[in-house]
């Protein structure tokens, strides 16, 4: 019996129909954790929508969705646009005529003493993670609750609880999706639309900024775990949250971190 | 309409593998949440240990779940004796050879106001659901540490985070547990133990005392749940799966977390039903 990261625990745990005939749109699905999170998700039966900013990258992950024998697209997207947002949802509906799956996975971040933080910085993260996450939940929203359900997961990080020295704005932007991943989840459940949140590792988090993959490494080592998180298992979390078997949960913070803050806070990895 | 539950879950959405081949430990499994945790573990080929102080309510409920096609073994425990829990967890070992999972799902409950809780009243619930809960989960541990891993998984409720009026000593039995939950997680993971909880919308379960509690409390306890947000309360199908995921390998990274299943109904009730009382 082994215990720790199954690299075949999707097929294990879910049936290979787990999101059939879903529609899902992830934001931000050109690289990392997007990515990971709509690879999985079609490994179990979803058709894949991805925007992003960068076409290059999002039409990438499209082509590795459509290899495995499932409907893809990808969309050009800049998530602080509301009117791009609205195109997204019009041409996915258009083309796959629903949407039953949103994930709010677009961000931006970078590290910046606050003192020195400028206006435009500021408003860059922000618009990118709390307005943008507001706006695609409001236009994709609407159409499930035209619909009748749908399930909305936020990806955030433990900045949002936390706070994080030196990343004030994406820090803020987190806590605040956070917070209206609940007012969404008390709201939006008489329409039958769950909306959840999930909180990554940290170290998968910063791979897609500024850490190298020895940098990664070393990190993991002394998290908990004794190993870093894959976005893999990012994916199999939104899964879970996506499907039926969370049908009573809603308005949550799936912390994925690998207990990683927990053994900071408590210096346990620091002692072996 | 309240929010739907699929009853095809198994297997539209988990697999029949899920648990292949696990052995898992489930207090208090004869009855209600603790049956319910067993028997969907069951149908995902999970082979069960039941703990209780009940034989004959835990046999017949292993009779129930042996139709899945896997093992049960019933244990007759009180987990506010050590020494059962010891016996409790040599026994599956001598069965099974391995302790893969832990329910830690035994508690007890009453409402009263906490004026008038008498001290025996309070410690025997504070010796079930704390003291229990850590005997189980350190003589498990010492099993799971020796066999390179494990999954243990907490019944609490969002009183560990809400405080619970009239239950002062359960609420504050499952923030125990919670706090132990994270502590164990950030200990425990370099053995390749993952520890993590349940919240299911307090209180669940047949011990409420409704005779003892203020009248405008069971008034609302009664209104059916239609002015909660997912329209209903939950079924314990929907926790059971909660815990099947965390189980899981699907859940690999996750640890020290504590999953609130109550559809958000400590979050607020539907904006109608709360805009037609003011």
């Amino acid at each position: 019996m082994a215990y720790g990261f199954n690299p075949n625990a999707l097929l294990d745990t879910f049936s290979p129909t787990a999101l059939k005939g879903r529609v899902a749109l992830v934001t931000g699905g050109g690289t990392g954790i997007g990515k990971g999170i709509a690879l999985e998700m079609a490994k179990v039966g979803a058709s894949i929508v991805v925007c992003a900013r960068n076409m290059e990258r999002l039409e990438r992950t499209a082509e590795d969705v459509k290899v495995m024998g499932r409907r893809a697209m990808a969309l050009q997207c800049d998530v602080r646009d509301p009117d791009q947002i609205q195109d997204v949802v019009n041409k996915t509906i258009q083309e796959f005529g629903k949407i039953d799956i949103l994930v709010n996975n677009a961000a931006g971040r970078f590290n910046i003493p606050s003192e020195d933080l400028s206006y435009n910085g500021w408003h860059a993260v922000v618009n990118t993670v709390l307005h943008g996450s507001f706006y695609f939940s409001q236009a994709v929203g609407k159409h499930m609750i035209e619909r009748g359900g749908g399930s909305i997961i936020n990806i955030i990080a433990n900045s949002a609880w936390l706070g994080s020295a030196e990343v004030i704005h994406s820090a803020a932007s987190k806590a605040a999706v956070w917070n209206l991943t609940k007012t969404l989840g008390a709201e939006w459940g008489k329409y039958n639309i769950r909306v959840n949140c999930i909180v990554p590792s940290a170290v998968t988090e910063w791979s897609q900024s500024q850490s190298s993959p020895e940098q990664q490494a070393r990190q993991g080592q002394r998290a908990p775990l004794r190993r870093a998180g894959t976005v893999q298992e990012v994916g199999w979390m939104a899964i879970f949250l996506a499907s039926d078997a969370s049908s009573y949960i809603t308005g949550e913070c799936l912390d994925g971190s690998g207990a990683s803050w927990l053994g900071r806070m408590n210096q346990a990895s620091q002692q072996d | 309409m309240p929010y739907p539950v699929n009853p095809n879950v198994m297997y539209d959405v988990y697999s029949p593998t899920a648990l292949k081949d696990r052995v898992a430990i489930v207090t208090g499994g004869g009855t209600g949440l603790g049956k319910a945790i067993a028997t969907e573990f069951a149908k995902v080929g999970a082979n069960l240990v039941l703990a209780a102080r009940n034989l004959a309510r835990l046999d017949q409920a292993a009779e129930e779940i042996r139709q899945y096609g896997t093992k049960v073994m019933t244990v007759q425990t009180d987990i506010r004796e050590v020494e059962q829990v010891r016996n409790l967890v040599r026994r599956t070992v001598e069965e099974y050879g391995k302790i893969d999972i832990l329910v830690n799902n035994a508690a007890g409950r009453f409402d009263t106001p906490t004026e008038n809780l008498s001290k025996n009243g309070w410690y025997v619930v504070v010796n079930i659901v704390l003291n229990g809960t850590w005997y189980c989960s350190q003589e498990v541990g010492k099993v799971m540490i020796k066999q390179g891993g494990g999954n243990i998984i907490n019944i609490i409720s969002n009183s560990a985070w809400l405080g619970s009026a009239y239950a002062a000593h359960s609420a504050a039995s499952k923030a125990g547990v919670w706090s132990m939950t994270k502590t164990l997680a950030a200990e425990w993971g370099k053995y390749n133990i993952r520890v993590n909880a349940v919240a299911p919308l307090a209180p669940v379960g047949p011990t409420i005392n409704r005779s003892s509690l203020p009248e405008e409390l069971t008034q609302g306890a009664s209104s059916g749940g239609s002015n909660l947000p997912l329209g209903r309360p939950g079924v314990p199908q929907e926790i059971a799966w909660a815990a099947l995921f965390l189980a899981s390998d699907a859940s690999s990274y996750v640890t020290g977390h504590g999953l609130d299943v109550t559809g958000a109904s400590w979050l607020g009730r539907r904006p109608e039903a709360a805009r037609s009382e003011s």
